[in-house]
């Protein structure tokens, strides 16, 4: 589905003018994974990775899926993908431990198989899980816990959404006379690409340039304008030697930056 | 349900690696495997890291899946019974490729071994983190992580390097279908090169690669020499200084002819006969003893020489290649249907009992190659049947599908060569040989030819040369056998044998090597130019592109003009409305006056 930013986000003035700027959500806190059931094969801590063929399962519904960190942990968002929330009709509310109950941060039904992010004021808890009910038990690949990274500018002109970016490769077989045989999709997938300008370059030290050593190896969440296009989200890696470099522009002391991605947005 | 005919059909292709793993726990009776013990931390149930390999119990299995990095979306074929586990798939696939099998029939090409060519697999995969949740029982007791430490095929390869000959299958299909819905394709392991930048090449091939290994011979070398020397006439008192049972073991099937029951040793160039033998101090003495057989000549032999064992059948063919491939190559009985070989024998070889000498270690594929040139007939791996056909070189059964350039062949994938390599004019088959301990081309060591020539070929008029093959023969010993052998190849390769490749469709892919089809296309036309309907038979299929496109090379077919082949049946025999499958396959009916069976207005044959 997309981006559920929280009926409880609070925003500042300024913030909520950043609030359309691209979030990426590549942290994720540590801490001990359990569930309250689990299919064999398919064990609680599968969701705990980035790899998006291998899953958790419970065996019956409803289902938690919880991490502890053991202390507090700062957390404004949970990413989650390769999910079939979708197909098995599956609600899902995200929670925390207050120490004497588990509280509701924001919970929704999101009616198809793509990538979600919730984004939601900032929460300093020690236990975090997600709270599943529906008629069948559905599997879960890949959740993220963690702090998201704001950009420091909006994106405008030029950029194709993930969600719209299909890539569909097919052939077709005619035959001698021309007939027409039969048509394939030998592969699919959903791929773009991102450019910040104007970003300072101490800004981007500090903040970016952590994402893309993150980057360099494993996959992470982005919205592109998550309150404008909230359905816009991929799960999404670097393709094959495309590394990020950004680049001093103009006389003042700014940056650019630009990265092509490829992953999961659609079902 | 996406199926071959559903227009925007999604491919899936998954790589399956069967990996055997040891059914019992760590420490736990029958396993007496204790960590101080017999080691510092628990086994990973395979047998190289097993810690009480006495009791190795490896029934359990996992079939490891893999599947192209962007294909795993609703793939979802965990399963667990207790003793096999298969896992989801893990999309770490690159790429799957295959060298197909290929018929040499007849052993037309010179540049294939008349027993073919193996089928091989390629298959290419990203090496990745791994979590150990499918195979080690004891993940969460180790000291640590898992899915930091190390990667899939960097742990799988170091807990298990036994994987020669692990099964390994390929499945192409769409999404949305079960794995048993999908065309599957069944090799063997041979070996894993890796992990190199992140990734793993394996290379699989059919079963019957073993035939082809150098160690698979016939009869194998034994160390045994005479113990006492011996005159040129006795029979009694031969004693030979060996293992037990090197003397013992029966080299090949005799169940007819004179010599059922008897063994044979070979000293220099005499082979001797034996029917058991009885301890002599610590040597073995042969009872039954006959000298000179085979056509052989007895001598004297100084105590210390060299014996060696000799194999020799006389039996059915297909119980022949059955023992080959299964005794001496090492091939799973399994993968061999003997039932459906000695079927196909009745039907179409019975004129092909073997018998024939092997008188020093001969390779397996060689043999088979012999026996297929020889006989009429193909063996192959079927990798979509998991098994290893037999087809003897005959005419069409049933109704072969019909391909045409409307419906079927793809635009601009078709060719058609003529191998001019393969004509021949003249057959001279050489065969019951007189000693076998002398080469095969010693021509004045052999006991019969036929020479078959067909005189027009060689005319001024068609193609002005004479073309000779050449067949030593082990194992054919009547003039019926080697005259047919040299009849059929002439008929078969008198003329330029034409090649044709194409591609079709995935709906048109359940066609298969050694299957015959009808082929319609104006790339192969009659003298007055109209698109000519011949029959061709595949000796390769390859999958180009996974359940999408097919090609086939074929070869035309000899039997192409004959409609039927049929036998004589015997007065009680069913009419056609009662007659069994069996007896519609061999046998003959008349029909009506219109040339049908008026029950089922089925065409009938001409006689020819």
């Amino acid at each position: 589905m997309g981006v559920y930013i929280s009926s409880a986000l609070t925003l500042s003035a300024a913030a909520a003018l950043t609030a359309d700027f691209a979030k990426i959500g590549y942290q994720k806190i540590t801490g001990t994974i359990t569930a309250s059931t689990e299919t064999a094969g398919f064990p609680a801590s599968a969701a705990n990775n980035e790899l998006t063929g291998t899953y958790w399962k419970p065996t019956a519904m409803p289902a938690t899926w919880e991490i502890d960190a053991g202390a507090a942990e700062s957390v404004d968002y949970i990413g989650i993908a390769a999910h079939t929330f979708g197909t098995d009709n599956t609600s899902v509310a995200i929670e925390y431990y207050d120490g004497a109950a588990w509280q509701v941060i924001d919970d929704i039904n999101p009616g198809d198989n793509a990538p979600i992010m919730f984004i939601f004021t900032q929460r300093n808890e020690a236990r975090y899980r997600l709270n599943l009910t529906g008629p069948t038990v559905p599997r879960v690949g890949v959740v993220f816990v963690g702090k998201h990274l704001e950009m420091q500018r909006g994106m405008y002109v030029g950029h194709s959404p993930i969600t719209l970016s299909r890539k569909t490769f097919v052939r077709n077989n005619i035959s001698e006379a021309g007939q027409f045989l039969g048509r394939s999709i030998v592969r699919t997938g959903s791929g773009t690409s991102y450019q910040w300008d104007n970003l300072t370059s101490t800004w981007y030290r500090e903040n970016f340039d952590p994402f893309v050593v993150h980057a360099q190896t494993k996959p992470f969440f982005i919205a592109w304008k998550p309150v404008t296009y909230s359905n816009e989200v991929g799960y999404v890696w670097l393709p094959e030697g495309r590394d990020i470099m950004p680049s001093n522009s103009g006389t003042l002391d700014y940056m650019s930056v630009s990265m092509d991605v490829e992953g999961l947005a659609h079902d | 349900m996406t199926s071959e005919t559903t227009p925007g059909r999604q491919l899936i292709q998954l790589v399956e690696i069967q990996q055997p793993r040891c059914a019992l726990t760590y420490g736990v009776a029958p396993c007496t495997a204790a960590i101080g013990t017999t080691g510092t931390d628990k086994c990973y149930n395979t047998n190289f890291t097993c810690q009480d390999t006495a009791n190795y119990d490896g029934t359990d299995l996992i079939k490891w899946r893999f599947t192209t990095q962007n294909a795993n979306r609703g793939s979802d074929f965990y399963a667990d019974d207790g003793t096999t586990i298969e896992n989801n798939p893990i999309p770490s696939l690159i790429s799957a490729s295959t060298s197909p099998t290929k018929l040499n029939v007849g052993g037309g090409d010179k540049n294939v071994s008349p027993f073919g060519r193996r089928s091989a697999l390629n298959v290419v995969l990203k090496d990745h983190a791994w979590d150990d949740s499918i195979e080690d029982k004891y993940v969460s007791e180790r000291s640590y992580d898992a899915f930091t430490q190390g990667s899939f095929w960097g742990k799988w390869l170091a807990r298990d390097p036994y994987y020669s000959q692990y099964v390994c299958i390929v499945y192409d299909g769409y999404f949305g279908q079960a794995l048993s819905a999908m065309y599957a394709r069944t090799y063997q392991l041979e070996k894993i090169d890796g992990p190199t930048r992140d990734m793993v090449r394996i290379v699989a091939k059919d079963p019957l690669r073993i035939a082809d290994d150098k160690r698979s011979v016939i009869p194998r070398p034994i160390e045994a020499t005479l113990s006492e020397s011996l005159d040129n006439s006795q029979t009694s008192g031969i004693r030979i200084s060996a293992i037990q049972a090197d003397l013992t073991s029966q080299i090949g099937v005799i169940n007819a002819g004179s010599h059922v029951g008897d063994l044979f040793i070979r000293i220099k160039d005499e082979i001797i006969s034996y029917t058991s033998i009885v301890a002599f101090g610590a040597f073995w003495e042969l009872v039954g003893a006959t000298r000179a057989e085979l056509g052989t000549t007895a001598s004297a032999y100084s105590i210390n020489e060299k014996v060696s064992r000799v194999a020799h059948y006389n039996c059915e063919l297909q119980i022949a290649a059955q023992d080959l491939l299964q005794t001496y190559a090492g091939v799973s009985s399994a993968y061999i249907p003997i039932a459906d070989w000695t079927t196909e024998r009745d039907a179409y070889l019975t004129l092909y009992d073997v018998e024939g000498t092997i008188e020093k270690p001969t390779s397996i594929n060689k043999l088979m190659g012999e026996l297929s040139e020889q006989c009429l007939l193909n063996w192959w791996w079927d990798e979509r049947d998991t098994e290893i056909k037999m087809l003897a070189i005959r005419p069409i059964q049933g109704t072969p599908p019909e391909w045409n350039d409307d419906f079927n062949i793809i635009d601009g994938q078709l060719s058609i060569k003529a191998d001019q390599s393969q004509r021949i004019s003249r057959v001279i088959i050489y065969y019951n040989k007189i000693d076998e301990s002398k080469n095969d081309d010693e021509t004045g060591n052999w006991q019969s030819v036929t020479v078959r020539i067909d005189a027009n070929a060689e005319t001024a008029e068609q193609y002005n040369e004479s073309r000779t093959r050449i067949i030593y023969s082990r194992w054919l010993t009547t003039n019926a056998q080697a005259f047919q052998v040299a009849v059929r190849l002439l008929a078969r390769y008198r003329d330029y044998p034409h090649y044709m490749t194409l591609q079709v469709d995935a709906k048109d892919r359940a066609s298969w090597t050694g299957d015959i089809i009808e082929i319609t296309t104006r790339h192969d036309q009659d003298v007055a130019g109209a698109d000519r309907v011949d029959f061709w038979q595949i000796v390769t299929a390859e999958e180009v592109t996974p359940g999408h496109t097919v090609e086939y090379e074929l070869q035309r077919f000899e039997f192409g003009g004959i409609g039927g082949y049929a036998h004589y049946m015997g007065n009680t025999a069913n009419d056609w409305d009662n007659a069994t499958d069996a007896e519609k396959l061999l046998g003959a009916w008349h029909t009506d006056i219109n040339g049908r069976v008026p029950s089922d207005n089925l065409k009938g044959y001409p006689v020819q």
